[in-house]
């Protein structure tokens, strides 16, 4: 085991996402406390009619775990009736990835909703443009939303929008998700939560889930999304209550991250083996 | 050597002793003077922008006169950029049209994730290799690891209690022992720079 070429664990690996994701292998997904306190976080302002930012603060590199969460936040507001700001985040890169999401969504939804209510842009949902500056840019949000932005991707002036009518700071916004697969997700807390007073939920990649869950406990982040399994778990919230029936792009993937994580557990398991059982036999040499 | 070392240090001083006193008083004065320099850091911004583009051109056209071995990859690269930027300027419906779109999505977004994905091979292998249960803290870490691990996993489902619980207690404990002491290390970084003792943003090793 000790001398086995690493392109056979290649093999491995690459067999285990391939497989699961052209059988169509399906599997249930059970939720956590921080996916189900963000879940009803955001449905609870359909009461109070405040709007909900979703940032998509990645680059392209993390989308495949990030992706499926801004999309889920997205369709489960508008579903909601929920006003929404999609905003493509503080780094150019998320711009694009924030088009992807509304795309993907609209089309979606106009397809659901082909003979009932449709999204109106202005009225359902806003998408601010990049802005440099990076922490300024919340800083400005904090103080002055529309005076930091002034138009919106179209070119329109905010303050025609209707959905903007009521908006003028972050403290008039019910909640800010903040989708990153960096550390700036802290810069929307100590900002834009703990500043200006804003209730911030995150979604994060899986390896920077483990990092969160101290301001999990102080409220600071009011709720989480841990990678893929973080987006499933939303997903299926979205299927179980609000009855979204659409192509579940994290529940899809957790059938390969599933073989895959258990694949390196039985590697890591027979690593070991082999490495005690060349230890006892170099020990008896001696 | 005034303009150079002496103004920016004087500007960091004082700009960096202005926010600290104002973070403390809550006086229309102080909340104005807050907002413009929030306005300045965005407007600074701006200029970074281009001072990155700026220093894009100077490295790879270098790298073109000199004939490196890797200047064809610098002439993929300004091709690029200005093929997107041209596209989002001059093209049918700007940073909202079809092909400025299709192109991030088809090309920047699969390459991206593509080149990250690698790293999953790369995890495996390493995981195989070296993560051996060599004493009793690796140990410790190992069955942790995969605890976790199975926990992310459906069928791992009946874990759930206990990696939650691993991770809001002891994971915590040790995240906030961390963060606390990036606390710390940036506050003493942060009084570094605005006393001038830490220099390195000057630039020229200074």
């Amino acid at each position: 085991m000790e001398k086995l070429d690493r392109r056979w664990l290649f093999l491995l690996i690459g067999l285990s996402v391939i497989i699961p994701s052209i059988t169509n292998l399906r599997f249930p997904v059970t939720t956590s406390p921080p996916t189900l306190n963000l879940w009803n976080f955001v449905d609870s302002l359909k009461y109070t009619q405040k709007p909900i930012i979703i940032v998509t603060d990645y680059s392209p590199s993390t989308s495949p775990e990030l992706q499926p969460m801004a999309n889920a936040l997205f369709r489960h507001a508008l579903e909601a009736d929920i006003p929404v700001i999609l905003y493509g985040g503080l780094y150019p890169d998320g711009y694009g990835l924030a088009q992807i999401t509304e795309r993907t969504v609209l089309e979606e939804m106009n397809y659901h909703l082909a003979n009932g209510d449709s999204i109106i842009y202005g009225k359902d949902y806003v998408f601010l443009p990049f802005a440099p500056g990076g922490l300024a840019v919340i800083v400005g949000m904090g103080e002055d939303l529309i005076g930091t932005f002034r138009i919106d991707v179209h070119g329109d002036s905010l303050k025609f929008l209707p959905m903007m009518d009521n908006i003028r700071r972050l403290e008039d916004i019910g909640l800010i998700v903040d989708i990153a697969g960096s550390a700036v997700s802290r810069w929307w807390m100590i900002y834009a939560g703990t500043r200006y007073g804003t209730p911030i939920g995150v979604g994060t990649t899986a390896v920077s889930a483990a990092e969160y869950y101290t301001f999990l406990q102080t409220r600071q982040f009011i709720g989480m999304l841990g990678g893929m399994k973080g987006a499933a778990e939303y997903e299926e919230l979205n299927a179980q209550r609000l009855n979204i029936e659409v192509r579940k792009q994290a529940g899809i993937a957790m059938a390969s991250q599933n073989f895959v994580h258990i694949l390196i557990i039985v590697m890591v398991i027979l690593g070991n083996i082999s490495f005690f059982v060349l230890k006892k036999n170099r020990e008896r040499r001696l | 050597m005034f303009l150079k070392r002496t103004l920016p240090l004087l500007v960091v001083f004082l700009l960096g002793l202005a926010m600290i006193i104002q973070f403390f008083i809550p006086h229309p004065v102080s909340q104005t003077f807050y907002d413009s320099m929030a306005e300045w850091v965005r407007i600074s911004g701006a200029f970074a922008l281009v001072l990155g583009l700026a220093s894009f051109f100077y490295v790879h056209t270098r790298k073109i006169a000199r004939k490196n071995k890797d200047s064809f990859y610098s002439g993929v690269a300004i091709f690029c950029l200005l093929g997107m930027a041209g596209v989002g300027i001059f093209g049918r419906g700007g940073t909202n049209g079809w092909l400025f779109s299709n192109l991030y999505r088809s090309i920047n977004v699969s390459l991206d994730s593509t080149m990250f994905s690698l790293l999953s091979f790369y995890i495996a292998s390493a995981a195989f290799k070296s993560f051996k249960a060599r004493n009793a803290m690796a140990f410790a870490l190992l069955v942790t690891a995969i605890i976790v691990m199975l926990g992310r996993v459906s069928f791992g489902s009946f874990l759930d209690g206990v990696v939650e619980w691993i991770l809001v207690y002891p994971n915590t404990a040790a995240q906030r022992g961390i963060t606390i002491g990036i606390g710390l290390g940036s506050i003493a970084t942060s009084l570094k720079i605005i006393l001038g003792i830490e220099r390195a943003y000057l630039g020229g090793g200074d």
